[in-house]
């Protein structure tokens, strides 16, 4: 069952009666098994809204429903704190434990699951992305590249096994290969059946992983709507100061000069793949 | 300051000779053979994997890492030579890869005050020189601010300010970009043209190869070692080979690459007017 905002307001405590709210009047549908991007330049709200999803901040006025439970019922929060997964912005300064295992093993703990089951979810959890429990659990987590600092946190939330994974600009701070590969993790993930929603600010990371995305500005629903719905107003998004895909932008370039594509592309394969059309149907039509 | 010695210095503005360093007696070579030289006024942009030495290197120009071997020149002054570290250091300023660790009072003023006020400069010069770093940096109607209420762009021209109080001829950056979002990536890249504009000797370390590309020359470090230095133009100019080497491939490099694999006959070029102009031509010849 799907995650709902309904008419969500939210201002910090410090900032009420005073500025304006963080989150303004939002209203939301997550399906189950969907990708959602979150994109808005910083300030927007994106942080303060996933913040919702797992109950860490409650609506001021509004109302956040998950699965059909509300979250502002204190007992019902603890099941859907479960059930949905945060990964925080630099996830692996969070990390604390002496041993990788340890550590990922302090989410299943804190539930308070049985010891035997929880190393065969520590295990899984690991391998889910991409790393050896032989290898790596019992080493420190302070030894491991910066990019698989960041698996190791991620395996610390899906190791309570969350139907819904929601993180914070995984990418940030990492080098090209590592966003590469935390792409393809999470794209992996996605495929196997978690609902994932992804704060970024990497249009291409968005065009190339996400079913829909939703825009915030200011803290209000900007726009949202598919990928290639939302990243074909190249105008509105321009003029609020966000970008599109590269590959959306050359494409509308080559239209301007009269080389039409017969879709729209947000990635370079499905670009080269329509440019590779428009060049061969001229050719057998010549 | 040493601004008469300066000028009569005709020399590369940086100059490494057969530089070696390793951090510990014990540990392996973190860089190794590293000879190169950068021209006085000219932009350098150096990329990198995660490790291959990028930081390091950069340390080893301001003179706060002084090599196990061969030498390091800056402005005509040795860095290993004790008696030069003042001038080098007022020479060569750094802007960390980490803003954080940087900022050391509240006030914007004062913080960028705190470098030339250590150089025992009169009152007077301090506050001019305050307000000129601020203005080039764009945030002089921010003077008066708490550096908390900033945001990271803004935060991180604060810190290049405090270093351009100090009046160096060669400014370095490390990953200025790396924590901020699109727009505040564009305000640093914005201040480090400028500077380049008016004459400074700017390197910077970059994940970002649209960024890269924009420099004189790029600088390819793999494992503590050159691969290659060159334009643009010559370093990026095989796709495979820069995935090899942990790099992204620049747009128009992808684009092209994937249109000549569906047999689409367009030049591998950094350039995308170019590119643009091949693809109309082979999808509209008659
Ligand atoms: N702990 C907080 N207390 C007060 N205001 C906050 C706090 N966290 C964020 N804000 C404010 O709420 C707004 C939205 O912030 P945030 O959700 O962090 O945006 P984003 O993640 O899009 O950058 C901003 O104006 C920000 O200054
Ligand atoms: N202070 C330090 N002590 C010991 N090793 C270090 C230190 N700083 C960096 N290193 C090591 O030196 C190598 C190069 O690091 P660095 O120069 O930071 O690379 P980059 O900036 O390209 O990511 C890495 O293997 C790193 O672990
Ligand atoms: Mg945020
Ligand atoms: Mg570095």
């Amino acid at each position: 069952m799907p995650i709902r905002f309904d008419h969500v307001t939210y201002a910090y405590p410090a900032t009420r009666g005073g500025a304006q709210p963080a989150l303004v009047d939002v209203d939301l549908t997550v399906a189950d098994g969907e990708f959602l991007g979150v994109i808005g330049h910083t300030g927007s709200g994106k942080s303060t809204l996933i913040q919702h999803i797992n109950g860490l901040l409650l609506p001021t006025t509004g109302r956040v429903t998950v699965d059909g439970i509300d979250l502002a019922d204190r007992t019902a929060r603890r099941e859907v704190r479960r059930r949905v997964g945060l990964v925080f912005q630099y996830p692996e300064h969070q990390l604390f434990a002496d041993t990788v295992a340890e550590d990922v093993a302090f989410g299943p703990r804190a539930l308070g699951l049985p010891a035997g089951e929880i190393e065969q979810l520590v295990i899984t959890a690991l391998e889910r992305v991409g790393l050896d429990f032989c290898e790596v659990g019992h080493r420190s987590p302070f030894e491991l590249s910066g990019g698989q600092m960041r698996r190791v946190a991620i395996a610390g939330v899906l190791a309570t096994r969350p139907g819904t994974l929601v993180l914070d600009e995984p990418m940030a701070g990492l080098d090209p290969v590592g966003r590469g590969a935390m792409r393809e993790l999470l794209r992996t993930l996605h495929h196997q059946g978690l609902t994932v929603i992804m704060v970024s600010h990497d249009m291409e990371d968005v065009a190339a992983l996400a079913d829909r995305v939703l825009v915030l500005r200011n803290g209000a629903v900007f726009a949202c709507g598919t990928t290639s719905d939302v990243f074909s107003h190249h105008a509105e998004l321009r003029e609020i100061g966000l970008g599109v895909p590269r590959a959306a932008l050359f494409a509308a370039r080559l239209a301007a000069r009269g080389v039409v594509l017969h879709a729209h592309p947000l990635t370079v394969e499905a670009l080269a793949d329509a440019i590779a059309s428009a060049c061969t149907s001229h050719r057998e039509v010549g | 300051m040493a601004a008469g010695a300066d000028n009569a210095y005709a020399g590369p503005a940086i100059s490494f000779r057969d530089v070696c360093f390793r951090y510990h007696d014990d540990d392996q070579h973190v860089l190794s053979g590293i000879s190169f030289d950068v021209a006085a006024g000219e932009h350098v942009a150096i990329v990198g994997a995660n490790g291959s030495g990028k930081s390091t290197l950069a340390k080893l120009i301001n003179g706060l890492l002084v090599p196990d071997s061969g030498t390091v020149t800056v402005g005509g002054y040795v860095t290993n030579d004790p008696r030069c570290t003042y001038r080098v250091r007022a020479h060569a300023g750094l802007v960390f890869q980490n803003p954080d660790d940087q900022v050391v009072t509240s006030i914007v003023r004062d913080d960028v005050a705190f470098g030339p006020e250590n150089l025992g400069l009169s009152p007077a010069e301090i506050v001019a020189r305050v307000e000129d770093a601020l203005r080039t940096v764009g945030m002089w109607e921010h003077a008066d601010d708490d550096v908390a209420t900033l945001s990271g762009g803004q935060r991180q021209r604060v810190t290049i300010a405090g270093i351009l109080a100090m009046r160096p001829s060669v400014l370095v950056l490390d990953e200025p970009g790396a924590m901020l979002d699109p727009r505040g990536r564009r305000g640093i890249r914005r201040v480090s043209r400028e500077l380049h504009a008016a004459g400074m000797t700017v390197v910077v370390i970059t994940q970002h190869m649209e960024e890269a590309v924009l420099a004189d020359r790029v600088m390819v470090l793999d494992h503590g070692r050159i691969v290659t230095i060159g334009s643009p133009e010559e370093v990026f100019t095989d796709p495979g080979r820069l995935r090899s080497l942990g790099l992204d491939v620049p747009f128009p490099l992808l684009v092209a690459e994937a249109l000549r694999s569906r047999g689409v006959d367009v030049p591998l070029t950094l350039d995308e007017a170019m590119l643009e102009e091949a693809i109309c031509r082979s999808a509209s010849t008659t």
